[in-house]
């Protein structure tokens, strides 16, 4: 864990135990995570985004178990919003190429080397990424001013 | 035997005295369709499992009426419960399904999402607001989701319409009872606000005296200390 | 010990052979043939009307008796508002499926369209004119009775497969195609488990297989053999009419509804009735081999007991023991998960197959050496 810790804080907030990681560090993290027998985090439960919208970032979320050992674990990364780009975990959990594609449809974040990033759930031909805090749309009646 | 329908009551119509062998025929008619009603499974969301799971178990029967004959292709199907949200993306392909669907046919919008957008009738970018915005909807059943009881009035509603003659040379008059835009003048948040004055004004609840407000609460905690705390 | 094998043994004594003389409509009307044309016309007319009248009637009892059954094994009521619990349902069905508008897709093979329900039809017809439903009640005793049968059932695979590729669309023709599969492959089980006891009886004809049960049912009587064979003819012949566990090619969860999707109104009906004739005429097989047709049940020596038996006409003997059949059917339908299409061929060839042909060699033993459980021919 050691050669890991360089740039890896632990958030002492959260219920489950979370590290934050540079998005840079995610993949050589994710496989370390992966491979080493004493943490064997072989699934990836979910993956999705959360739009910091006043920090101007997303934070990327991989919640990972162990059905090994039957330990969880949540691992973060934050990606500035002007270029939401960070590469993709679905080389080593192959379930995380759905998941980063609903990532991609609501939110708008793109992966290097995906397989096949395109939307998921909306229409092929939708504009706009719709779970951003600034996303708005004629049918949200709410902000009709 | 759509020719039936189309020759046979016009023939009857012309040869003296057929004015029963009509009426009688569609009673007949009305009759065998209001109590053979087949739905096309249409479950989307929530209220699938109330209307089409639910009603057709043990605890509500709905093969007491003849309706649990769910045919899952639209060429057999009678009556199209809608039972959840539609979004955008399923518009298009309920459509067809309807359009699929053999006459005569009707369509049960069951549901809130199904009858006006439901709790999602504010903020989203994606729900279709009421499904009698794609098709004609014949029985509204509000609910979200409804009871199977309340599902049960709506077939019994729609059986109710069949027999009085609304057979497909006589569709009924379909009302879309909700807006889906707002009027000029109003917002959201005024709305939001009547609801929670009005919640507020009829549900204050005063907790240190509600004991003595109400006939039974002695009686009840009396019963409760002798019967439940059994050693 | 020996004194209950012993009258066990006269099970089915010489004494309590048949005494009813089979007589079918057809041998009525070729009799009046030469004297009296119209009374021949008349007869044919008769049964034509007869088989027309169970048709209509038992698909609507056989639906209504499904929704009931099906109802009360899941602890609920089945249809109850359509006149007194539910008994006109069937006809508000059949009236309301008459109609329906009549929807032949687009690029569908419209002939083709047309035709399938018809044919599925006729093999279930086909079939119902030669089983033996009481000494007087069989409408014509074809002396090749089981090879018919087999012959004919084979022609409601083409109304499947037809039904299936004239609808242009995939799911009907996965479904089409499975369903062929599936039949095919288990007429050769149920052929076998027929065989055992065209052996035993040493007739193709059916109404003499049934007298041949003069002194005991062939499901006991030929030994071991028969138990195997019946329970292997059951479950062929429950595949064949694409009942559940075996109703793959209609899976609804799967293949909306596989052949038939793209049916409705009265074509529609056609193939749901026929489902439903087919149910009841492959019970009618099985009782007329295994289980003794319309042969009353006797016990051999207990003469009071096997004068009772005989007070209750022939006919209602057959009719009670098909609907036990069927019910035995309808039980499988809820009871039962649907298998799998590679289960199912698996469970054919690699199971059924074998066990097939090893109770026929075993049978052809059997019959060569005389070992029949109770004595007499």
């Amino acid at each position: 864990m050691t050669a890991l810790a360089s740039g890896i804080e632990r958030r002492e907030k959260v219920n489950r135990p979370a590290v934050r990681v540079p998005a840079e560090r995610l993949l050589e993290v994710a496989a370390r995570l992966r491979d080493d027998p004493a943490l064997a985090f072989d699934m990836l439960v979910d993956h999705a985004a959360i739009d910091w919208h006043a920090e101007n970032r997303f934070e990327l979320f991989y919640h990972l178990f162990s059905t090994a050992h039957g330990h969880a674990l949540t691992l973060t990364a934050f990606v500035p919003r002007d270029a939401p780009v960070v590469p993709t975990v679905s080389r080593i959990w192959p379930v995380a190429e759905w998941q980063e594609r609903e990532a991609y449809d609501l939110m708008g974040i793109l992966y290097d080397e995906h397989p096949d990033l395109r939307r998921l759930f909306l229409e092929d031909d939708w504009q706009g990424f719709p779970l951003r805090k600034d996303y708005r749309d004629p049918d949200m009646l709410e902000f009709q001013k | 035997m759509a020719l039936i329908i189309d020759t046979l009551p016009g023939l009857a119509e012309k040869i003296p005295g057929g004015q029963v062998l009509v009426t009688s025929l569609d009673w007949l008619l009305n009759w065998s369709r209001a109590n053979s009603l087949w739905p096309l499974s249409f479950g989307t969301k929530c209220c699938a499992i109330e209307m089409l799971m639910a009603t057709g178990a043990s605890h509500q029967d709905l093969s007491r009426f003849g309706a649990e004959v769910a045919r899952n292709t639209p060429r057999q199907a009678d009556v199209m419960v809608i039972a959840g949200a539609i979004v955008k993306k399923m518009a298009p392909r309920m459509r067809m399904l309807y359009e699929q669907m053999a006459e005569p046919r009707w369509v049960m919008a069951t549901g809130s999402c199904a009858i006006s957008g439901g709790p999602f009738m504010y903020n989203s970018y994606h729900i279709v607001r009421g499904a009698d915005e794609v098709v004609p909807v014949d029985v509204y059943v509000p609910g979200c989701p409804p009871r199977p009881e309340a599902f049960f009035w709506g077939l019994l509603t729609l059986q109710r319409m069949i027999r009085r003659g609304e057979t497909v040379r006589a569709p009924g008059v379909r009302r879309k009872p909700v807006l889906s835009a707002l009027p000029q003048g109003i917002a959201v948040q005024d709305i939001r606000a009547e609801i929670h004055a009005a919640l507020e004004a009829e549900n204050v609840v005063d907790v240190e005296n509600a004991a003595a407000a109400s006939p039974w609460h002695g009686k009840l905690r009396q019963w409760m200390a002798t019967n439940l705390y059994k050693p | 010990m020996t004194g209950a094998l012993a009258a066990f043994a006269a099970f089915g004594a010489a004494e309590t052979a048949t005494a009813w003389p089979v007589k079918t409509v057809a041998a009525r009307a070729a009799e009046a043939l030469p004297d009296n044309v119209w009374l021949a016309v008349l007869y044919m007319a008769l049964a034509l009307a007869g088989l027309g009248a169970l048709v209509s009637g038992l698909g609507m009892g056989l639906i209504y008796l499904e929704r009931k059954i099906a109802a009360h094994f899941q602890c609920r009521l089945g249809p109850m508002r359509v006149g007194p619990h539910g008994i006109f349902q069937t006809v508000a069905d059949t009236f309301k499926l008459l109609f329906k508008e009549d929807i032949v897709p687009a690029r569908a093979d419209k002939a083709l369209h047309v035709l399938a329900p018809f044919l599925a039809m006729t093999s279930t017809v086909l079939m119902l004119g030669v089983i033996p439903y009481s000494p007087v009640l069989q409408i014509s005793d074809v002396n090749i009775g089981v090879l018919y049968i087999t012959a004919v059932s084979g022609l409601g695979v083409m109304g499947i497969l037809l039904g299936g590729w004239s609808s242009y669309n995939k799911w009907s023709l996965i479904g089409a195609m499975r369903g062929a599969a599936q039949i095919i492959s288990y007429e050769v089980s149920a052929t076998l488990a027929l065989l055992v006891v065209v052996m035993f009886a040493g007739t193709l004809s059916l109404s003499g297989i049934v007298t041949s049960q003069a002194e005991g049912w062939w499901i006991w009587r030929a030994p071991v053999v028969g138990g195997i064979a019946f329970l292997i003819y059951l479950t062929a012949s429950t595949a064949e009419i694409n009942r559940t566990p075996f109703d793959i090619p209609e899976g609804e969860s799967e293949l909306t509804a596989g052949f038939h999707t793209e049916y409705s109104g009265l074509r529609f009906a056609f193939f749901f009735l026929a489902e439903f004739i087919n149910m009841f005429v492959v019970a009618a097989l099985t009782v007329t081999l295994f289980l003794g047709g319309w042969m009353p049940f006797h016990v051999g020596g207990a003469n009071a007991f096997n004068a009772v038996m005989d007070l209750v006409p022939p006919g209602a003997w057959f009719l009670g023991k098909t609907a036990l059949v069927v019910f035995v059917i309808m039980w499988f339908r809820w009871t039962f998960p649907r298998l799998r299409v590679d289960q199912l061929m698996r469970l054919e060839w690699k199971i059924l197959l074998p066990i097939g042909f090893a109770n026929l060699a075993l049978g052809a033993l059997a019959v060569l050496y005389s070992l029949y459980f109770f004595p007499g021919a």
